[in-house]
């Protein structure tokens, strides 16, 4: 991938946050000793998989608060809605489907964000995304709306291509 | 009164879950094939079971933070699972709904040997 690495200490200090976090929330009842322990764990067990962690290190604490406001909110609504389309198709004594296997196009880059794009689209309204081949997305629709590239890509990616870009620049 | 409040929020959010829950098993009952199926499970067990932890951490007061953690790591595993089967249903070639009408799928050139062909 050709995205630039951020340094080795930029990634360390990243991984300690991320695990001393991680271990706040997993022994809540809060306590001094506990914190103690945890940090000694973080510093230790950062050091052994920084590597592995992340490559782009604290400059991932932007992409957490976009993460946390304005993914979010859109995603909980979304999914919200995929609920009640899955609800209203289920409990329809006649079925209303429809459905097809769409191709939509994806302009980001870095593979990360493909993932997300690829999981947004499965919790959103009716639609799954089966395969990924470079910048095509293959997407089963239970509810065809539209079936050329640039339709269906309007219709189930829009949204949320706009934060992700945003998140992954 | 606080503690009151929060428990009958956390029984609604659990009714809620619950009922999505109910919802998802009645797809996977009714609709035709797998795809539709996987739709159905998908979606709902992910709010059903998000929903019904937030609930049971409202509930139990100091388990909220548990909650939280179970939901994120839900969040972002389920739809992988379900990609992945999605994925190994279609390349296996398992019967699709007869009105599937626009199977954009099959141009789709896979990038793997496929059983018996040589590399």
């Amino acid at each position: 991938m050709e995205r630039a690495e951020s340094s080795i200490a930029s990634r360390y200090i990243y991984a300690v946050v991320i695990y001393f976090f991680l271990w706040i929330v997993l022994t809540y009842p809060f306590s001094i000793h506990e914190w103690e322990a945890g940090a000694l764990i973080a510093f230790l067990g950062a050091l052994l998989s920084y590597k592995q962690l992340s490559m782009s290190g604290v400059k991932n604490i932007r992409r957490i608060g976009i993460l946390l406001f304005w993914y979010l909110p859109v995603f909980t609504w979304e999914m919200i809605k995929a609920n009640l389309h899955v609800a209203l198709i289920v409990l329809n004594p006649k079925m209303p489907i429809n459905p097809g296997i769409v191709k939509i196009k994806t302009n980001l880059k870095s593979p990360v964000a493909r993932v997300w794009l690829a999981n947004s689209i499965t919790l959103t309204p009716g639609t799954l995304s089966l395969d990924i081949d470079e910048q095509y997305l293959y997407i089963h629709w239970i509810t065809v709306g539209a079936e050329d590239v640039e339709g269906a890509t309007k219709e189930i990616a829009g949204t949320f291509e706009k934060i992700l870009e945003a998140m992954f620049k | 009164m606080l503690d009151a409040f929060l428990g009958w929020t956390g029984v609604v959010f659990v009714f809620i879950g619950v009922f999505f829950l109910f919802l998802g098993a009645l797809g996977i009952l009714r609709l035709p094939d797998l795809l539709n199926r996987l739709q159905a499970g998908t979606k709902s067990t992910t709010l059903g079971v998000v929903a019904t932890s937030i609930g049971v951490g409202l509930i139990v007061r100091g388990w909220i933070l548990f909650a939280a953690a179970l939901a994120v790591f839900l969040l972002m595993t389920n739809p992988i699972s379900s990609h992945a089967i999605a994925r190994a249903s279609y390349r296996a070639g398992v019967k699709l709904y007869p009105g599937t009408h626009p199977d954009k799928c099959e141009e789709r050139k896979w990038k793997l040997p496929e059983d018996g062909e040589e590399k």
